[in-house]
């Protein structure tokens, strides 16, 4: 037998892993989510066993299905968002050829069109990932990359070994992260910034209170 | 999908229109009756669930009912109905495994003896 508070404490986490989900997808499926997934527990709470099963199910599937969902929602924004993504490409080019013809930078050539294509690939993420909204953190996350690859590059002399790739690598990873994180902070911004769309009634099927 | 077929459709996508082949039903009962059909064999979860419904939708196969069944709980507002393009694409899935389950019986995989108890038994 499960407590009730077991039941609303999942409930509560299942509530907050909702927010993982894209918006359109929440907004649309996730209050009747909710509702099958409270139905869902109720039914099971006699049984230990029958719970932790229902409970491996939804863990299971949760990080496929957002990936599944927010793969969905990217390529359907990527559609819509051709201008911001087109805009981001350009900005992308002229600071391409910004990089290329400083010669202040004293970077070497490969360098430079390493650090054109970090900064290219960095806008096309963020403006195809939220169009117009995408572009100021593509902006920032993107120079600040290549302004710190090019301290690293200027400090290690010469640049050849496999503690500068592996500083190089790490800050490449550590920006993607932030930029990541910015995205997801704007999920749970938004679901926090909307919290009726995934209110609802729970009561039990069975049971007495609501859950 | 991995194990999308010639008829569109996966395995989840198959359950779930298999599920409201006789009758509407709400996504808790969707659940219950894949469950209680694959003799607890096949669960899925609410986001699995909703991600197949959506697609299913999209594709014509799945409509939300407008006329819930006479013993509908009042508090749900989402039942599922199959359309006659949903109904097809079921029958073509069905005859591909039934196509797949004649072939596993040729092989000697399985006995059609158990076959037919199976399709009797839960037929």
């Amino acid at each position: 037998m499960i407590s009730r508070i077991a039941i609303r404490t999942s409930l509560s986490i299942y509530r907050a892993l909702l927010l993982l989900y894209p918006s359109g997808f929440r907004n649309q499926y996730g209050a009747l989510m909710l509702q099958t997934f409270a139905e869902s527990f109720e039914a099971e709470h006699h049984s230990r066993r029958r719970f932790c099963k229902a409970l491996s199910v939804v863990i299971r599937e949760l990080p496929r299905t957002v990936l599944v969902q927010h793969a969905i929602e990217f390529r359907q924004r990527s559609g819509q968002s051709a201008r911001g993504f087109w805009l981001g490409l350009a900005v992308a080019a002229a600071m391409i050829v910004l990089i290329l013809r400083c010669d202040a930078l004293r970077l070497q050539e490969s360098l430079g069109i390493g650090l054109a294509v970090l900064v290219a690939v960095y806008f096309t993420i963020a403006t195809s990932a939220s169009g117009w909204k995408g572009l100021i953190p593509g902006v920032i996350s993107g120079s600040l990359t290549a302004v710190v690859c090019v301290l690293i590059d200027a400090m290690t002399n010469p640049p050849v070994n496999l503690a500068y790739y592996g500083l190089v690598l790490f800050v490449l990873c550590f920006s993607i992260a932030l930029l990541a994180l910015s995205f997801v902070m704007r999920v749970i911004i938004e679901g926090i910034a909307s919290p009726n769309q995934l209110k609802l009634d729970c009561s039990p099927m069975t049971g007495s209170g609501s859950v | 999908m991995r194990d999308r077929t010639e008829s569109g459709l996966n395995t989840v996508e198959f359950h779930i229109l298999l599920a409201i082949t006789d009758e509407d039903r709400h996504g808790y009962g969707i659940i219950q009756e894949v469950e209680r059909r694959s003799n607890g064999a096949t669960r899925i979860g609410p986001g699995t669930l909703y991600g197949a419904i959506k697609r299913l939708i999209a594709a014509g196969l799945v409509i939300e009912s407008k006329n819930p069944p006479k013993n509908a709980d009042s508090r749900r507002t989402c039942y599922y109905h199959l359309t006659t393009k949903g109904r097809a694409s079921a029958t073509q899935y069905a005859e591909q495994l039934s196509t797949i389950l004649k072939a596993a019986v040729a092989k000697r995989l399985i006995s059609s003896a158990m076959v037919s108890s199976v399709i009797l038994v839960k037929g």
